[in-house]
């Protein structure tokens, strides 16, 4: 059985997605035995121009485009633009994976230890985070338990595990009507979010099958895009974190061995730099 | 600002950064307490190793139900002797980068920012 790590990297006017999936692809290989990693990208040239091609076992060409996705994206408490944000195509991971288990990954996604590897053979077919934690000592408030104060419970869909299985195909051809089919099930699930995001579209897809849901190991921890990354060295991290009622205030904190989702895209660019 | 209500400040920016660094060492803690076998998912606490020691007077191998609910077949006594060496493992590199942390007095030291 084949297995290993898929990217999705699809460049925006503000972030290098492609040069975060070069770095998130080096410290998988780093921390997870020189794993296998692979990557879905609409910027292959500018990959290989980067000379970073490499790094990646098969490079995937998909131009799926949701153009018309804006959000407010932060750099810190007191920084912040609307960005254009292309987000399609997480649906189509399951057809497009070269292995047989996959580990789909946001290239913010920063690892470092090796406990997702452990994750394949898993007998499960699919698997996702449900439970996180911001690693900030400020209350963060139910945005990530459900999709919206009257909706279904919310996954992650910054790190999943499948197999290629009838089970697995289901559930990514579920995630796929949900994006064509999104005003509707923006209104039927009462998500209230004009955009298109990918962690509601599997949290539908996973209410709609009304299966077992079979959750990665761990939580999932991750930083604001109001905080900022500081520093990486080794499996080490330093960030700055926003101080509860105190705007602009950061409280100084690192992690060891933690894998971290960076939202603050801006920062985790600047320490790849 | 009044040179005794700087120090009282400092003082809780580094209580602060104290309580944060030890929730995140709880939660590597409880990250690494997770053992993978046979495809099953199982964290290990004191209830696991306490029940598989149970069965083990039993039995030699025996169906464990894992953190998803799936029943997995395991040999018990390799089980038991995996969890309890990532149990000895994990909890004493909890108790020494602890005992490490009590040592740091500033806030640089403490995130190792120094």
């Amino acid at each position: 059985m084949s297995k290993g790590y898929l990217l999705i990297a699809h460049n925006n006017q503000s972030n290098d997605y492609i040069k975060q999936a070069i770095y998130c692809a080096q410290r998988i290989k780093m921390f997870c035995n020189d794993a296998s990693v692979s990557i879905i990208t609409s910027n292959s040239g500018y990959l290989k121009k980067l000379l970073g091609a490499d790094v990646f076992e098969h490079v995937i060409d998909s131009r799926v485009n949701n153009s018309n996705n804006y959000k407010l994206s932060f750099d810190g408490a007191l920084f912040n633009k609307t960005v254009k944000w292309n987000n399609a195509g997480r649906d189509l991971a399951y057809d497009l994976s070269p292995y047989d288990e996959t580990i789909l990954l946001d290239t913010d996604y920063i690892i470092s230890n090796s406990n997702l590897n452990s994750c394949f053979g898993s007998v499960n077919d699919f698997m996702l985070f449900q439970n996180s934690k911001y690693i900030g000592s400020v209350e963060v408030t139910d945005e990530f338990t459900r999709c919206s104060d009257s909706s279904i419970d919310f996954y992650w869909a910054t790190v999943i595990y499948f197999k290629k299985s009838t089970k697995s195909k289901i559930l990514f051809d579920t995630v796929q009507h949900i994006r064509n089919n999104w005003v509707y099930y923006n209104y039927l699930y009462q998500i209230n979010s004009s955009n298109f995001r990918n962690d509601y579209a599997f949290s539908i897809a996973l209410h709609m099958l009304n299966d077992t849901i079979a959750t990665l190991p761990g939580k999932m921890y991750y930083i604001k895009d109001q905080d900022f990354l500081e520093n990486i060295n080794n499996d080490k991290m330093i960030f700055l974190v926003g101080k509860k009622d105190h705007l602009g205030e950061y409280t100084l904190l690192s992690t060891e061995g933690l894998n971290v989702h960076v939202l603050n895209k801006s920062s985790l660019e600047r320490i790849i730099e | 600002m009044d040179e005794k209500l700087s120090k009282a400040l400092e003082f809780a920016n580094y209580t602060r950064t104290v309580e944060d660094q030890k929730t995140l060492l709880k939660e590597k803690y409880f990250d690494s307490m997770i053992h993978f076998q046979n495809g099953g998912q199982f964290t290990v606490n004191q209830t696991l190793i306490t029940f598989v020691n149970l069965l083990l007077q039993k039995n030699t191998s025996s169906i464990l139900i894992d953190d998803n609910n799936n029943p997995i077949d395991v040999d018990l006594q390799e089980f038991y002797d995996n969890i309890i060496d990532l149990y000895f493992q994990s909890t004493n590199s909890y108790f020494n980068k602890l005992q490490e942390m009590k040592s740091k007095r500033s806030i640089e030291k403490l995130v190792k920012y120094v």
